[in-house]
């Protein structure tokens, strides 16, 4: 996800500075972690694409800048690509390298969990500062489920993989035929 | 902060025989600490072992190996009197599966407190309950007519309404929609820190981890929780050591 779009949004909502842009961008969308010079770097993009205009130290968006918002939020979402390490190195694996590999998982397992947990705290502590009612609360718990279940569904599908991995480690039976990164552990 | 922790869980082992040849390792070496005043939620796949754990902490399940403490005592040194006492007060279970008793949901509050305050009493704190729990005006109501999350929030109202000290809640947000499930996981909380409960969730959706102080996952029997958790009135003895199944036997038969 670009930044711009999102900043240029923000600025619709209320015309500001670039440390208040990026301070509603963080509450708005936690999970994004925009640093506060990129948001700086896209307001001046904004600018030199003449989206928005800088009046008496504010960012507000220009009519150019409305319509080029309007076109981004009606256009389709294209898909994110999936290229972890993690189904590298599963597709490339043998059977000696499981107990190492299991160990892996458990440590991935375990920091998606971290971060399910830190992002359920910054939710409530957000919620304690900021308490956003009709609207906007309701489209933050929308923002929020679709966060949870980015981390749920990793958490998932690593205890998957766990659980097949570790009924291959303690059942399954090694290939008699099985090739060269066999010879490098055995080694 | 309580020095002893309302529940601990000691290296708990827990198999399940199916069929001859093939032994299903639900919880391996599970240790676990809870305080009161505290919700944990154990994040698992249906079937993942939550409801298995959840019966072994709340005493209806023996344990093969390991231990589980309540209060600081062993439950399964009690007399069958005292663990049945704590059943039927001290520790509280929510569940989805509705009741066998088809009763207006107040007389199925108050039930189980006949015995311990009397009828009339037993029926005042079931009224205080649905109304705090937020469902008193499904009070003549039967099971069979309430909407899933009345049903939800009725669980809840009968597994508070004898002030345990530990609540066990098993997947009760899973047909849930967002709302809802905030809803009442924000009620768990409520009951936790208003009331010093210990809460600990078995659940299978991500949104009804929202109010827990801490998070644990369950899968292949090993409970696993972050280390950098924050300082929370009990410590969870993390469980990520290597270990192999009590029996190796081959489940493909």
């Amino acid at each position: 996800m670009s930044a711009s779009e999102v900043v240029l949004g923000l600025v619709i909502e209320h015309p500001g500075g670039g440390y208040h842009v990026a301070q509603r961008l963080n509450q708005r969308l936690a999970s994004t972690n925009f640093a506060e010079p990129t948001i700086q770097r896209a307001l001046r993009r904004l600018q030199q694409n003449g989206y928005v205009c800088l009046a008496e130290g504010k960012y507000e968006a220009t009519p150019d800048g409305i319509e080029h918002f309007r076109r981004w939020l009606a256009a389709s979402t294209p898909m994110p690509p999936v290229r972890e390490e993690l189904h590298a190195k599963i597709a490339l694996c043998g059977p000696h390298d499981l107990p190492r590999l299991i160990e892996v998982i458990r440590e991935a397992e375990l920091a998606c969990t971290a971060k399910l947990a830190e992002l359920n705290r910054r939710t409530r502590r957000d919620r304690e500062q900021r308490a956003p009612q009709g609207w906007q609360r309701r489209m933050s718990v929308i923002i929020e489920a679709g966060d949870i279940a980015w981390w749920e569904g990793r958490i998932k599908w690593l205890q998957d993989v766990r659980t097949e991995l570790m009924r291959e480690r303690d059942y399954g039976e090694v290939p008699q035929d099985y090739g060269p990164l066999t010879l490098l552990t055995d080694s | 902060m309580t020095a002893v922790p309302i529940l601990s869980l000691v290296g708990v082992c827990k198999g399940f025989a199916r069929g001859r040849r093939l032994e299903v390792r639900v919880l391996a070496e599970v240790s676990l600490e809870l305080g009161a005043g505290e919700v944990v939620a154990v994040l698992a796949q249906r079937a993942g072992g939550k409801s298995t754990l959840l019966r072994v902490a709340g005493a209806l399940e023996r344990p093969d190996a390991g231990r589980v403490l309540f209060d600081g005592q062993d439950v399964w040194t009690l007399s069958d009197a005292r663990r049945w006492g704590l059943l039927s007060g001290e520790i509280g279970f929510v569940g989805t599966q509705p009741p066998e008793l088809d009763l207006p949901l107040v007389t199925l509050v108050a039930l189980p407190m006949f015995a311990t305050v009397g009828r009339a009493q037993a029926y005042a704190r079931a009224h205080r309950t649905l109304d705090r729990v937020g469902v008193s005006q499904c009070a003549q109501q039967h099971w069979g007519s309430l909407a899933d999350w009345e049903r939800a929030l009725a669980a809840v109202a009968i597994g508070v309404a004898r002030s345990p000290k530990l609540l066990l809640v098993d997947d009760l947000t899973a047909t849930l929609g967002l709302g809802e499930t905030e809803e009442i996981v924000g009620l768990l909380g409520a009951f936790a820190r208003e009331d010093g409960v210990g809460v600990l969730m078995g659940v299978s959706d991500g949104n009804a981890t929202r109010t827990a102080d801490r998070i644990a996952t369950l899968a292949a029997g090993e409970l696993l929780v972050p280390e950098d958790a924050p300082p929370s009135p009990a410590r969870l003895i993390d469980f990520t050591s290597h270990r192999k199944p009590a029996r190796r036997l081959d489940p493909r038969g």
